[in-house]
């Protein structure tokens, strides 16, 4: 046998046995690493919508919601609006939902997080999922300081200010902007928005259908 | 159009493979005491980025993920970015040898830079379409180039002068690197 | 015994690969932003080296010299996937936090060098020990890095507060940083060095043969 192909031959043997071994692998893994993946997604629904017990993935119109939404003013290439998951309680009521955003216009690009919703319109808590912006200014988006803002507030809307805020209205209610990160907070209150879109979307379909 | 401008812009100069994202070190530090092989070097990278890129984003869709064996990525990527240099170089020696001669010599160097295979991971990961994988990938390879000819620019200046003996070689590079990098920090925001 | 404890001692100080060899610089830089970052992939790269230093050096004798350095990638891409896996299944912290530089880990310089220069050569035992050796070596680097970075840039170590918050300086967290303070480090060491009437340290500067040398030169390497 001429030695490149015996040499060819036990680089195929070693790249197949690889790729078998691989394949095995990846199936005992299987299991857990789609288990994470969903405490993952668990976890971040419980940090925003912390009065429900069990989160479903709701099946909605993905395209007539995003058309809704920008019926109002906010375009797709400003926020996408990801996954919805559907909050029940014990006895399998719904109590709110979990609106995953995404706003694209942030310092460092897209910011990825969570808003829950109560049924009531109330937004219940803001989690973020991938944040990557400028560390000391934009980054400070990621903490309880700013996120908590938003918490146990209805409203419509939310604008940012730089000044003192007002006290929230059902129209509007107002968020202090993050000094030095004007962008990040713009962003972040745009994707809130969105989020409250949706959920007028969602909600209002519910009812036009009974 | 629009969005594959973005694309472009984004990752020469906002995302800079070197600068920014850290991918590429090796050459960028190592090949970069003189302007001349530092030109020579981004251009091997553009040229062989770009072929990758557009490989492995047809092999990904088109063989990877029909058959359902996207976790072999890493393993198929890195064969094929080896398989396409050697293949680069065999074409560039017979069929354009002057190319050959300018750019020869960096190409097996390429096969371990990190910069190919994390551009044809990132773009799989952001889900890019084949043009925008070649886009994306151009650009990177384009920001590469312009950070290794500037990087060779400055060492090329501070050859002569008086530095503290501790930072002499390495050191005072990565301090230049790190200032090429606050400059570049400027481009966010412009996108 | 006493020769797996000279491999440990040469990888971690006689050879060590950030600080003496220069190898490795992309996660070196990139993936240092915390102290935990830093120990994270230090670790992972350990593991991903004393899997491939193992394998390699039992399949030593069956590689045949010319198709080697692909069989080697092969070997390390394989094990690289492995750890991913287990990472996603069993750390998912990690594997969000350091992302892209696990895949990349395949073409960290330092394994495939270990690989030609060590593995190939040696027996299991002694292999598995340089890749221990070489792996903490390079956690030691990163994780020293990574504690500058936390330290100066967020004001913390291991997200316990050291400075006060107004007093950090939050370019050593971002790109920049992770240039300036590895060069002071390497400042450090070539002062050291030079107490020692040693030169000093060039790393791959220059002709990159370094680096070459060490991450294998397929063509030269395939054809011979």
């Amino acid at each position: 046998m001429p030695k490149f192909l015996k040499d060819a031959l036990i680089l195929c043997a070693i790249t197949i046995s690889s790729g078998l071994l691989l394949g095995l692998i990846y199936e005992v893994t299987k299991a857990p690493r789609a288990e994470q993946e969903i405490r993952k997604q668990q976890e971040a629904c419980e940090a925003v919508l912390a009065s429900a017990d069990t989160y479903t993935e709701l099946d909605y119109d993905a395209a007539a919601a995003a058309s809704y939404i920008e019926g109002a003013g906010i375009t797709p290439s400003e926020v996408t609006v990801g996954s919805v998951m559907e909050g029940k309680d014990a006895a399998g009521m719904t109590v709110g939902y979990v609106i995953t955003v995404t706003p694209s216009e942030g310092y460092g690009g897209d910011i990825e997080f969570t808003v829950g919703i109560l049924n009531d319109g109330t937004v219940s808590g803001v989690s973020i999922l991938s944040i990557g912006e400028t560390p000391g200014l934009g980054m400070k988006a990621d903490t309880a300081d700013f996120l908590g803002q938003f918490a146990n507030i209805k409203t419509k809307k939310f604008v940012h200010t730089k000044t003192e805020k007002g006290e929230p209205t059902e129209e509007l209610a107002e968020i202090d902007a993050i000094s030095g990160a004007t962008i990040t907070t713009k962003a972040m209150v745009k994707g809130v928005n969105a989020a409250l879109l949706c959920f007028d979307y969602l909600t209002g379909k519910e009812d036009s259908a009974e | 159009m629009k969005e594959l401008l973005l694309i472009a812009v984004g990752s020469a100069l906002v995302n800079n493979v070197v600068l920014s994202q850290f991918l590429g070190l090796c050459p960028f530090l190592g090949v970069s005491k003189k302007t001349s092989t530092a030109a020579g070097m981004g251009a091997a990278v553009i040229f062989v980025i770009t072929i990758a890129s557009a490989c492995t984003s047809l092999i990904y869709t088109g063989i990877l993920v029909p058959l359902d064996l996207t976790y072999l990525q890493t393993i198929v990527f890195i064969l094929v970015i080896a398989a396409l240099v050697q293949f680069v170089e065999m074409v560039l020696k017979k069929m354009v040898p002057s190319l050959y001669r300018a750019l020869g010599v960096y190409l097996p160097l390429i096969t371990t830079n990190c910069a190919v295979l994390g551009v044809a991971i990132l773009n799989v990961q952001k889900e890019y379409t084949l043009l925008k994988s070649v886009v994306n990938g151009l650009g990177t390879a384009v920001g590469f180039t312009i950070a290794i000819v500037i990087l060779a620019g400055i060492r090329e200046r501070i050859e002569y002068n008086d530095i503290a003996p501790s930072f002499k070689g390495m050191p005072i590079v990565l301090v230049t690197a790190g200032l090429m990098a606050i400059a570049f920090m400027g481009f966010a925001g412009v996108i | 015994m006493k020769r797996a404890l000279e491999r440990l001692y040469n990888g971690i100080i006689k050879e060590n690969p950030t600080f003496v060899l220069m190898l490795g610089m992309c996660p070196t830089l990139a993936t240092t932003t915390s102290l935990m970052n830093g120990i994270g992939m230090g670790l992972t790269t350990t593991l991903v080296l004393v899997l491939s230093n193992v394998v390699i050096a039992a399949l030593r004798n069956l590689i045949p010299n010319g198709v080697r350095v692909p069989a080697y990638i092969v070997i390390v891409a394989t094990m690289v996937t492995i750890v991913q896996f287990l990472l996603e299944a069993y750390l998912p912290s990690i594997n969000d936090a350091l992302g892209i530089y696990i895949p990349l880990i395949v073409v960290n310089c330092i394994i495939l060098g270990r690989a030609e220069s060590y593995a190939s050569k040696n027996p299991v035992i002694p292999s598995l020990f340089d890749g221990l050796g070489m792996g903490l070596g390079f956690t030691v680097a990163l994780s020293l890095l990574g504690a500058f970075r936390e330290l100066l840039g967020a004001g913390t170590v291991l997200g316990y507060r050291i400075i006060p918050e107004d007093f950090s300086i939050s370019i050593f967290v971002l790109a920049p940083g992770a240039f300036f303070v590895l060069a002071c480090l390497v400042a450090v060491q070539n002062k050291i060095r030079a107490a020692k009437g040693k030169k000093p340290q060039e790393g791959c500067n220059g002709d990159c043969s370094g680096c070459t040398n060490r991450c294998g030169n397929p063509k030269e390497e395939v054809e011979a």
